[in-house]
């Protein structure tokens, strides 16, 4: 009987030891692996550092939360598409650059191009991640790439989840500041709201540190230009301080950093449609010839006088004319009668 | 016989004020166009999108001079006509140069208004269907028109004026008796 006892606590040790191997090994299988393959066409580019950040985690549903710090900033993941994930991707690597927030993990690429991550961790939790490439220069020319986010793991073309991901970010060997000429514009996306800012400050991030800061208002259009900019060097900008009630997204155009500030919770679309409002009745105490046909109500006002006080003229110069023959015929004949 | 004279002499002096007023505006527009130098504005990067592009919705950039700020210039070159525009409109600023009544030009529904001084807009009646005009912003972008509707609106038809229809910017301008404007439209054909 004690045979029994003993050999059911080695059976059950067994089946523990067993069931934790199958754990560990089922929990291997499910380790997530970054691998950043870097090329310029078929060239690899090594000596790349690539910085990863978790930015959010997501539910079953798909749905997006983010994570400190990057909760603190005024950005809406609810939108996934490329163009808005890609500018949502630009947006943080400028608070990144700006505020110095630590990245989760960092690589260099080796001589194939390649970086893999985990690299200085033990591995790498589900969510949705920013990568931040670093400048390299491969054999004299200077190679650059843009902030991109990845989901790990990523979801397979069958729609399981693939948790070796590969990432292909585009190099490019155009210097992002071009002949050392950078601008922002400000784009308000609020439908005309009366609530906006008076005005709005904007760092110029250079190399992780603030080089410039601008004020943009009404009077400088909401717009900035800088030159003579360094054109070795990495540029970002970033808004100071987002105004209440409005989310920030900035993507990169040609040499333009646009800043568009989204009203979370829009006004009623203004009744003005364009950009100047129609003048306010400009007829003036001379306008004779449209004093009879003046507004009323909300009827727009009339178009303004455009012409010249001339139609006067020929009643003027007819009725005189008119007159003065009268008067000289009358004049005529009087003199004719008194020589009689 | 006097009554008469007087009518004539009120006749010349309104023909000696006209005349008088049509070489002020002219001398005051000449005297902006020469303060809008517009080809001081920066050279542009082989890069760079014009702001307007990315924006279209932004308010058309000013040149301030002499205290009225202006969006660009308005070149008719069938009828030799150079112009600098105003941004807004009212009946001071008509006496200078003609000016922005409604729109933009970035979203394709501007409207220009203008006096019909012989040195504004006052030959603007000789104009053909298929006559070009050209707008230049402050910022040097450069937007080209064709004509393709000569018409009428009373000075009451302001809905009618502001109206989108299949052109991309108007002029008008006073006729003879100043009852009616002369509305030109004008259809994008280029940038």
């Amino acid at each position: 009987m004690k045979k029994l006892k003993k050999l059911t606590v080695v059976l059950l040790c067994c089946m523990l030891l067993v069931g934790q191997m199958l754990v560990i090994t089922a929990s291997a299988a499910r380790k997530i692996n970054l691998t950043v393959d870097y090329k310029y066409e078929d060239l690899p580019l090594s000596q790349a550092q690539f910085d990863i950040y978790k930015i959010a985690t997501v539910n079953g549903n798909g749905e997006i939360k983010p994570i400190s710090p990057f909760s603190y900033y005024a950005l809406d993941f609810s939108k996934t598409d490329n163009e808005t994930m890609h500018s949502l991707a630009l947006t943080m690597a400028s608070y990144i650059a700006r505020d110095g927030i630590k990245p989760y993990d960092s690589a260099v690429t080796d001589a194939d191009g390649k970086a893999a991550f985990p690299n200085n961790r033990t591995g790498i939790t589900g969510g949705l991640y920013l990568v931040i490439g670093h400048d390299t220069t491969v054999n004299g020319v200077k190679y650059t790439t843009e902030p991109f986010i990845a989901q790990l793991p990523a979801k397979g073309a069958d729609g399981a989840a693939d948790y070796d991901v590969t990432a292909r970010p585009k190099a490019s060997d155009t210097d992002q500041a071009g002949r050392g000429k950078l601008k922002v514009l400000k784009v308000w996306d609020d439908n005309g709201s009366t609530n906006r800012p008076d005005e709005i400050t904007v760092d110029l991030i250079k190399d992780g540190k603030v080089a410039d800061s601008v004020i943009l208002n009404n009077e400088n259009f909401w717009r900035h230009t800088w030159n003579n900019l360094d054109k070795e060097s990495r540029y970002y900008v970033a808004e100071r301080g987002a105004p209440d009630g409005y989310t920030v997204l900035t993507s990169f155009e040609g040499i333009t950093f646009i800043i568009t500030n989204t009203k979370e919770t829009p006004d009623e679309p203004t009744t003005v449609p364009d950009e100047t409002d129609t003048p306010e009745d400009t007829t003036s105490s001379d306008d004779t010839t449209d004093s009879e046909e003046a507004t009323t109500g909300d009827k727009k006002p009339n178009l303004p006088q455009t012409g010249m006080l001339r139609w006067p003229v020929p009643y003027l110069a007819c009725a005189g004319l008119v007159l003065f023959m009268a008067g000289w015929v009358r004049h005529r004949k009087s003199e004719i009668e008194n020589e009689e | 016989m006097a009554a008469g004279l007087c009518l004539i002499i009120a006749a010349l002096s309104l023909i000696a004020y006209n005349r008088y007023d049509e070489s002020r505006a002219q001398k005051a527009s000449e005297n902006i166009l020469a303060q809008l130098d517009m080809s001081v504005t920066e050279s542009k990067d082989e890069n760079e999108i014009p702001d307007y592009i990315l924006n279209p919705h932004m308010e058309m950039p000013t040149r301030t001079v002499d205290g009225n700020e202006y969006i660009g210039i308005l070149k008719i070159k069938s009828i030799g006509l150079t112009l600098p525009v105003i941004s807004q409109c009212d009946n001071s600023k008509l006496k200078i140069a003609p000016c922005r009544y409604s729109g933009s030009a970035y979203l394709n529904n501007m409207i220009i208004a203008g006096h019909d001084y012989v040195s504004h807009l006052g030959h603007m009646f000789d104009l053909e269907a298929g006559d070009k005009i050209t707008f230049t912003d402050t910022d040097n972008n450069v937007f080209n028109y064709e004509v393709t509707e000569i018409g009428y609106l009373y000075s009451n038809q302001t809905e009618e004026m502001l109206a989108e229809g299949s052109w991309d910017l108007t002029l008008f301008t006073c006729t003879y008796s100043g009852r009616q404007r002369l509305t030109i439209r004008a259809r994008l054909i280029g940038q």
